[in-house]
């Protein structure tokens, strides 16, 4: 019985043996796939890499947004809580020492990255997430102060004995060396929201490291935002071998950053300071905000945009309280994203139509009494007592309201809104900004939709001399008077440089015979002693030629100042259009700014 | 004469001739017990060292690599070893009452000065040595069992179980004290074991089995500690705390799991190399010999298991003295209960308890007495007449 007992043994033994050594090699071949899939996810962590965001230069290199290397001074809390209460002070004396702050303020920044610390744990929903983050963030460096200058880094890098745990790092930040200048065509960067963030999730397919972080900084307003995806560039990637406690065995750089793409603006920075010197005089004087855009009539390129009052995007989130009270939204764009009534600058529109319809011929007179009766209403000349026996010459140079009226009746303002639809007046440009305006060019169908009546002939008569419904922004109407400085060809406004395309146009058809006489009348209007610019406008350093606008907004409110002309008369490099808000007369208020802002890009160079 | 041959001269200096029996005996020699010993002392050697080099090499002042201890340690487990095998066992039967009263006194002298780390008092310090008198006291319960056993007679009535089950009970509820549920669990399989072969009833066994399970509950809530009870709950779902309880056992099945059929290759284990793998050159050896050797590792190993287990029991087979065949017996299985128990915690059948390898594992008692245990066995080998001392025999 012994002996078969221990063979029953053995047999039990080997059984046992034979279990576990089943169990083990069933793990190893038929489910060891998955568990080296587990330790492989175990090991290698990716981290990735910050890229560096496009440089954004004007059209003779000068950067108007960069990023700028920022040194950070970051502890390692677990050593700094090693030093016991004496070695701590030591340890505060010398950080204070050598970035320039008070033993009390680099205690006070100890704590405060403690706080940070205990503020995100407790903002996890689970206790041992929120263990975790409390180990984690403790032995991994965390910011202690923002931004150091180079030296106080070094001193740092250099005083590692006395300092421990505390380490420099770099970090880039966006800079705006033009300050408040183009604030508004440039825009700001912002960290991304949760809504974008999950509405970017998905985007940049197939580029995972286009990918946008919780804490990413995203284009807010002007081009950072337009050309949001062509700055940032692509994150690189870089793997590490960790072991459970998070030391690093081995990285390499799996791939590696792409910067962002530079943008190459048409923008001068010369010409948009000057615009924008002016604008701040008024704004400053008088309090008018105001807008001028500067365009080249023979690409479309955008020169100069600007729009008045502005803010620094440096200094942007610490302004961020008066900005958003201002009762003059320093926020807006007024060159794209406000929207005025043309006034008389809209009569060149009206001329175009009744000319090329052949209703209009230059000998064409109407007779001015400075009023107009129509019907119960009275539509009155900008010169009460009438402009007399008025030819279609002078009715532009001297701005005649009777004439036009007159001509508007004649044409018909389905021809008129046809020219206007054509010149884009009232819908938007597709420049390459976020949030432009369309305005609006009221038509039949509208009237009926909005004030429930049919297109009457005093909406003509408003519509001739661009009151009324209409509303066009800055940028419309200085596209409008490039496209007559160059020969009738409507182009794409554009920011970019890489857009221009001098073949690309839209040919409008206008006659040679009316472009020749619409733009003698608009070198008269400036340039001979009857014009309404002669006074304010005319200029010696240039020729310009334009019309003045005064858009009526309602009544006891100044009106509008418009000037939307083109330098030099002859032969066009620039189209301006200037508006200041509420200004008063366009010939008085706007016309000053124009030749001020023309001379000094025209002024003899030396 | 075949007695002077060139082994006699190396196992048998002339000062040990104490029992007349060694000069015919030493012939019989079990080298194919030994060389499995041999090969798995080796490979943990090997394995101890690709478990701590580099974490000593990373983590200085806080690891070291303790496959150089274990080479000191073998050196002391073999003097351990020639001092089991040389004097014929019959003196440690003479003596087995004795050496398991000791035992008792140093499991008693531990709870009271013993050097607790991580919670537990298992160990007595001496000097910079560490020893823990709960693995030699195995051996002292196993050499008094199976004195007790060899009056065959005494297993015929039902109460015949009680002496051994007492055997088994004091030194188990002082190992429990340390507290030490692994080691204090293996008491029973050598009990049970040893008495069935021994020759007890069957319906006796069953019966005591029933009991045991019959008063599981009881153990569960008056006799477990708290940290008992969240070990068998980890074990039984490792996933509800992955980072605490259950980390263990996960990251252990990694190891096995990722090692495929050939291994990651020496010091190439990831789960190893990376520390994810805690106490592995001690308990867990054998999850990074399965992660870097990979299935032919584990099968490697666990033939040469069951060499030593084929080869120990053949001894108990041809032994016809009652002492040496429980003696022999009892060895084999309590190797085995420790292979079988650390090897199925590294693969998740068996819940985590502190057990190591033998022969295997780095820890000098562990090593010590596993080599006490061999010796006990192999002198059993060399002895396997009837002829121990007349007046011990009196069955």
């Amino acid at each position: 019985m012994y002996r078969i007992r221990v063979r029953i043994i053995l047999a039990l033994f080997a059984i046992s043996l034979a279990v576990v050594a089943a169990k083990a090699t069933y793990m190893q071949i038929v489910l060891g796939a998955h568990y080296r899939a587990l330790a492989h996810m175990r090991r290698l962590r990716t981290v990735p890499i910050d890229t560096l965001r496009g440089t954004i230069y004007d059209r003779n290199g000068i950067p108007l947004a960069h990023e700028e290397p920022v040194f950070q001074v970051k502890v390692i809390l677990k050593e700094v809580e090693k030093l016991d209460e004496a070695a701590r002070k030591t340890w505060c004396r010398n950080l204070a020492k050598i970035s320039n702050i008070t033993p009390a303020r680099a205690e006070e920044l100890l704590q405060q990255a403690k706080a940070k610390i205990e503020e995100e744990a407790l903002s996890s929903p689970k206790e041992k997430e929120a263990k975790f983050i409390r180990w984690f963030r403790r032995k991994t460096p965390q910011v202690l102060i923002e931004k150091v200058n180079l030296k106080t880094a070094a001193l740092i890098e250099i005083n590692q004995d006395s300092l421990p745990g505390v380490v420099t790092s770099l970090k880039a930040r966006r800079i705006y060396p033009q300050g408040p200048a183009a604030a508004h065509i440039i825009g700001y960067l912002q960290a991304i929201n949760p809504e974008e963030f999950k509405q970017y999730k998905d985007s940049f397919a197939g580029s995972e490291h286009k990918r946008f972080f919780p804490q990413d900084l995203i284009g807010r307003q002007g081009l950072e935002r337009y050309y949001e995806a062509r700055l940032r560039g692509s994150r690189g990637l870089k793997a590490e071998i960790v072991d459970a406690q998070f030391h690093i065995h081995e990285e390499y750089a799996e791939r590696p950053p792409e910067p962002g793409q530079d943008l190459d603006l048409t923008l001068d920075i010369h010409m948009q300071r000057a615009a924008e010197a002016e604008l701040d005089d008024l704004f400053e004087e008088k309090g008018l905000p105001g807008s001028v855009v500067l365009l080249d009539p023979k690409t479309g390129a955008i020169l100069a945009m600007a729009t008045s009052p502005r803010y620094n995007p440096n200094s942007f989130f610490r302004d961020w309280p008066q900005l958003s009270q201002d009762q003059h939204h320093p926020l807006l764009n007024r060159a794209t994203q406000a929207t005025y009534p043309l006034g008389s600058v809209f009569k060149v529109v009206t001329l175009i139509a009744g000319m090329e319809s052949g209703i209009l011929r230059p000998e064409t007179s109407f007779s001015c009494q400075g009023t107009y009766h129509l019907g119960d209403r009275d539509f009155h000349c900008i010169v009460s007592q009438g402009h007399g026996h008025t030819d279609l010459h002078m009715g532009l140079v001297k701005s005649c309201n009777i004439y036009f009226f007159n001509a508007g009746k004649l044409t018909g303002h389905r021809e008129i809104l046809r020219w206007a639809r054509a010149f884009g007046l009232g819908s938007s440009t597709g420049i390459d900004l976020p949030s432009e305006s369309s305005g609006l060019l009221p038509d039949t169908a509208w009237m009926w939709k909005n004030q429930g009546r049919g297109w009457y002939l005093g909406d003509t008569f408003n519509l001739s001399i661009g009151q009324g419904a209409l509303l066009v922004t800055p940028l419309q109407a200085a596209r409008m008077m490039a496209a007559i400085a160059d020969e009738g060809r409507l182009r794409q406004p554009h920011l970019l440089a890489s857009e221009d395309s001098e073949g690309s146009f839209q040919d409008l058809g206008i006659s040679p015979r009316t472009l020749d006489f619409l733009k003698k009348a608009l070198d008269d209007v400036v340039n001979s002693p009857s014009g309404t610019g002669y006074r304010h406008i005319r200029s010696d350093v240039v020729a310009i030629a334009g019309k003045t606008g005064t858009a009526e907004v309602a009544k006891d409110i100044e009106p509008h100042a418009w000037f939307v002309g083109y330098a030099p008369a002859d032969d066009p490099e620039v189209a301006i259009a200037v508006i200041v808000e509420h200004g008063g007369l366009g010939g008085a208020v706007a016309g000053p700014v124009a030749k001020s802002i023309l001379e000094e890009i025209f002024k003899p160079k030396g | 004469m075949q007695e002077s041959t060139f082994w006699k001269r190396i196992f048998l200096p002339r000062r040990l001739k104490a029992d007349p029996m060694n000069r015919k005996t030493l012939w019989r020699f079990d080298f194919l017990l030994f060389l499995p010993v041999l090969a798995l002392v080796l490979i943990g050697i090997i394995f101890i060292h690709s478990a701590s080099y580099r974490s000593a090499e990373i983590y200085q002042g806080y690891y070291t690599d303790y496959s150089k201890r274990q080479v000191v340690w073998l050196g002391i487990a073999f003097l351990a070893f020639w001092a089991a095998l040389l004097p014929g066992y019959n003196l440690f039967s003479r003596y087995a009452y004795t050496i398991y009263a000791l035992g008792l006194l140093g499991l008693v002298t531990v709870l009271i000065i013993g050097r607790e780390i991580g919670g537990a008092k298992r160990w007595l310090a001496f000097g910079p040595l560490r020893m823990q008198p709960s693995e030699f006291m195995k051996l002292a319960f196993l050499l008094a069992l199976a004195k007790y056993l060899i009056y065959k007679d005494v297993l015929n009535k039902w109460w015949g179980l009680a002496v051994p089950l007492a055997l088994a009970a004091v030194p188990m509820a002082l190992v429990l004290r340390q507290p030490d549920l692994g080691t204090a669990l293996l008491f029973l399989p050598i009990l049970f074991v040893v008495v069935y072969v021994a020759g007890a009833k069957l319906k006796h066994l069953l019966a005591l089995v029933a009991a045991g399970v019959a008063s599981l509950p009881l153990f569960w809530f008056f006799v477990f500690e708290e940290y008992m009870r969240r070990r068998l709950i980890y074990f039984i779902s490792p996933g509800l705390d992955p980072r605490g309880g259950g980390y263990q056992l996960i990251q252990s099945k990694i190891a096995v799991g990722s090692g495929g059929l050939l291994g990651k290759g020496l010091g190439q284990g990831t789960q190893n190399m990376l520390n994810f793998l805690l106490q592995r050159h001690t308990d867990f050896i054998f999850s990074v010999i399965a992660e870097e050797w990979g299935t032919l590792g584990v099968i490697l190993i666990f033939s040469l298991f069951f060499f030593i287990i084929l080869f120990g029991l053949e001894i108990a087979l041809r032994t016809r003295e009652p002492f040496g065949r429980l003696l022999a017996t009892g060895v084999v299985t309590l190797i085995t209960t420790q292979v079988v128990i650390n090897t199925g915690m590294a693969v998740g059948l068996v819940p985590i308890t502190g057990l190591t390898l033998p022969f295997v594992s780095y820890g000098g008692s562990s090593l010590v007495t596993s080599f006490i245990a061999l010796g006990l066995l192999l002198n059993v080998g060399l002895r396997h007449f009837p002829v121990v001392a007349p007046e011990d025999f009196q069955g």
